[in-house]
């Protein structure tokens, strides 16, 4: 027995890897059986085949819901059966499934500690929130896991109001790009309320990363008015801002956009600049073809490249003016010349596009 | 003094280092259920299955060299270009190491010579040519003077126009949506710096179609080396993960944002294994200044690459890679039990240094020591017996639990008959394979230390 703890410390982790053995297993097959409920359930069951065919009214749906063997299925058959159930029994599908057991059940994980709890009470209320639901839906969107964040920004699907909105505005900054991504996608569906939100915070004095997740906003909901404001920016001290503002404006053109993407490429900060020239791309006009020449003899490598391929993407004036920079007196200018003139059109494209 | 007042004490405290190294990998196994939980959890989330594919994507530059890749080098290029991604480049670099791999690539991908009008932010071995492709847009070549592997990548990731990189090593197979896989912790998290995924061991080919074909593993040596890759890398590895301290990154599998690595002076030229210095540089680099980042690794199987089949192959390669660490966690030695590096300094460093540096040579020293031990009969069956669990059961049992995981998680295993063959070479990597690679590993040690005080004596 003198070496005794040496079976005690190797049992004890045998006994922990044992255990944590069964909960992988546990944790396998009910990830299996979710991905294979809907196909079994709809096998065995006629009312579950019909759902899916799109053939029943609300009442029946909840008949196959309740039928399921699991309550993960039965949340996979719900999610289908809103997207199959006629139009206009959605909403009283919706309301239905709220009052059952299970749902409740799972909508009460949203208090869990175990973020997957939180995530599952996200996806539930992305097929059923309604106005009782808000302060849940308000917490959902603060959550620390992008997974239950991104599940919550669904709910507003669902139901949506102002302090919702003004919620995921002001947790853009903070958002990881995936969760920053999609919220910017359902905003853009309430783009008439967030509208006016956005042009109230699109300020000079706004802190930079606020802005930044902003001008994004703004670009992507494509609101006239917000956009003018963003393009006030350009002259923004923190470089950052600028930097976003020439990024957003090349994809709005127009006579305005032109005139301060010209001056933005005079900025002090090259990746102002490079943007500013990648966004002049493709405005073939005479003050372009000048300015991106004359950036050709940036001090920056990445200004001269999109100058040079700004250039080469305005056609005929643009090419000219490529060859005229073969017998530039700046070295790097005719390098980059070169480089640009030697790229097929399909390259010119690719590189343009990255 | 006799030969027992040198011995007991020396094998008492060989049996208790193993004691404590195998119970710190089986805690590094039982963290990684937790982790393939939590990646199960989001791989089911179909928000973000829906957003793999859209803009949010980091745009990447995959970087190559075809050294060491004697043919196929058109093959190999044709797999990285066939990379699923919405946004990415692949930049390969020939040195003349490679034969005939550049006018391989010229003739299959349409190659024309565009001028040298690149940044350099790293110096290297002087560049011959750049040519661009007529036939893939994507695809940029580098023809330069020979050098060594990091001297390569530098000069590929000098005209990488992407803010994220991923070297792919040329004896690697990638899944075609690797780099949708490793973009993925970048996606969920803005403070991930770098992702490793695993290359994993299989016996692979490539069908005409560009199907992965899976074969038997096939000899006891490319059996035992698979099942010591899945414990003490796949599995492990997950368990670094919440401990945020990965840190030896199989080469091939590694994405990083492009600022950090500029930050940290590119790959070191002299370095033979630069994916594993790098793993650490970053580590050090983003904590000196004031970063706090995540450098996870991805449980799903985004490439593979056949084992070596021999095992005078296996302890090369091992004693390659056990130099390659000795160097780099020398040179950043102040990192040890250094509390300013937090977990990785605390934790990670001292296991390296234990567990895979010290540990082979104190294993063949305590076989040797078991030997005379009982010749002498200074040892009795109770000490043997005790010794031989800490040092070889223990082994076994971790290897054999790993399988167990692996069948469960992976579910690559279809057959019974898999499972227990991987069960046969689970057991049998302890009792033999195990012993001869400790004893490759060891030399590998003396090795490295002759090489050191050679280079300091000039």
């Amino acid at each position: 027995m003198r070496y005794g703890f040496v079976a005690i410390v190797i049992g004890v982790f045998q006994v922990g890897l044992f255990v944590l053995a069964l909960v992988l297993d546990y944790a396998r097959r009910s990830r299996n059986r979710i991905a294979a409920g809907v196909a079994d359930d709809t096998a065995a069951t006629g009312s579950s085949r019909r759902l899916l065919a799109g053939d029943l009214g609300a009442n029946e749906v909840l008949a196959a819901l309740r039928n399921a063997a699991h309550s993960d299925t039965a949340q996979a058959l719900a999610s289908l059966g809103l997207e199959q159930v006629k139009l206009t029994e959605r909403a009283s599908l919706a309301a239905m499934l709220r009052r059952e057991p299970w749902v409740a059940q799972t909508i009460e994980g949203a208090d869990s500690r175990l973020w997957w709890k939180r995530l599952a009470a996200a996806r539930t209320l992305s097929l059923v929130a309604s106005a009782p639901d808000r302060d849940t839906i308000l917490k959902l969107l603060s959550d620390s896991h992008p997974a239950v964040q991104s599940a919550a920004t669904a709910c507003l699907a669902k139901y949506a109001d102002r302090e919702l909105l003004i919620r995921v505005i002001d947790g853009l900054s903070l958002a990881s790009p995936a969760v920053r991504t999609y919220q910017l996608r359902v905003l853009a569906g309430y783009a008439p309320i967030v509208g006016p939100m956005l042009l109230d915070r699109i300020r000079s004095d706004a802190p930079p990363h606020k802005l930044y997740a902003y001008i994004n906003a703004a670009a992507q909901l494509d609101d006239a008015k917000c956009m003018s404001r963003v393009a006030d920016l350009s002259t923004h001290p923190h470089p950052e801002v600028r930097v976003a503002v020439a990024r957003v404006l090349r994809s709005k053109p127009g006579d305005t956009v032109h005139v301060k993407l010209l001056s933005m490429l005079r900025d002090p900060d090259w990746r102002v600049r490079a943007q500013a020239a990648r966004g002049l791309s493709g405005i073939v006009d005479e003050r372009s073809v000048t300015e991106l020449s004359r950036a050709l003899a940036d001090t920056n490598w990445w200004v001269r490249f999109r100058a040079g391929l700004g250039l080469a993407s305005m056609g005929e004036p643009g090419r000219t003016a490529l060859s005229a920079a073969l017998n530039h007196t700046d070295r790097y200018a005719r390098d980059m010349a070169t480089l640009v003139n030697g790229l097929s059109e399909a390259s010119v494209a690719e590189l343009s596009a990255g | 003094m006799t030969i027992a007042t040198i011995l007991v004490p020396l094998m008492m405290g060989i049996l208790i280092f193993f004691l404590v190294i195998n119970s710190f990998q089986a805690l590094l196994l039982m963290c990684a259920v937790p982790e393939l939980w939590s990646h199960w959890q989001l791989a089911d989330d179909e928000y973000f299955q829906d957003l793999i594919g859209s803009e949010a994507l980091p745009p990447i530059s995959v970087v190559a060299t075809l050294r060491s890749l004697d043919d196929g080098a058109v093959a190999f290029t044709r797999m990285l270009l066939d990379l699923d991604h919405p946004r990415f480049e692949v930049i390969i670099v020939t040195d003349g190491a490679s034969g005939d791999g550049l006018r391989e690539l010229g003739k299959a991908f349409d190659l024309y010579e565009v001028p040298p009008a690149f940044t350099v932010n790293f110096a290297t071995r002087p560049v011959r040519s750049y040519y661009r492709s007529r036939a893939h847009p994507r695809l940029l070549c580098i023809d330069k003077e020979a050098g060594s592997l990091g001297d390569d990548l530098n000069a590929a990731i000098n005209a990488a126009r992407f803010p994220h990189i991923m070297p792919a090593a040329s004896n690697v197979i990638f899944e075609r949506d690797a780099l949708l896989r490793l973009s993925r912790p970048f996606l969920l998290d803005r403070a991930v710096a770098c992702v490793g995924g695993v290359a994993r061991r299989a016996n692979i080919s490539i069908a005409d179609d560009g199907r992965l074909i899976f074969g038997r593993i096939r000899g006891w040596a490319v059996g035992c080396e698979n099942v010591e890759f899945l414990r003490s890398v796949v599995f492990q590895r997950l368990g670094w993960n919440r401990m945020a301290s990965n840190v030896a990154f199989p080469s091939g599998t590694l994405l990083f944002r492009r600022e950090d690595f500029v930050g940290l002076g590119g790959f070191d030229p002299q370095e033979a294994t630069p994916g594993m210095d790098l793993a650490v540089r970053i580590h050090r680099y983003l904590t000196d200044i004031g970063v706090n980042a995540r450098l996870p690794v991805i449980p799903d199987p985004v490439a593979w690459t056949v084992t070596p089949s021999d095992l005078r192959s296996i302890g090369r390669t091992r004693q390659r890679v056990l130099r390659g660490l000795i160097r780099s966690l020398s040179r950043n030695a102040s990192m040890l039990a250094n509390p300013e590096y937090g977990a990785f300094g605390m934790v990670a460093m001292p296991y390296l240094w234990l567990g895979l540096i010290i540990a082979p040579i104190l294993e063949v020293l305590g076989y040797l020591g078991l030997i005379i031990g009982l010749l002498a009969g200074v040892f009795d069956s109770s000490f043997t017996l005790a010794y031989l669990a800490s040092v070889v059961g223990y082994g076994i049992l971790l290897s054999v639990w790993t399988v167990v995981f692996h069948a469960i998680s992976f579910q690559r295993l279809d057959r019974t008959s898999d499972i227990a063959r991987l069960m046969a070479f689970a057991i049998a990597e302890a009792i033999g394979y195990r012993q001869i690679v400790a004893v490759y590993r060891a030399t590998a040690y003396f090795a490295q230390r002759k090489q050191g005080q050679k280079n300091a004596n000039g």
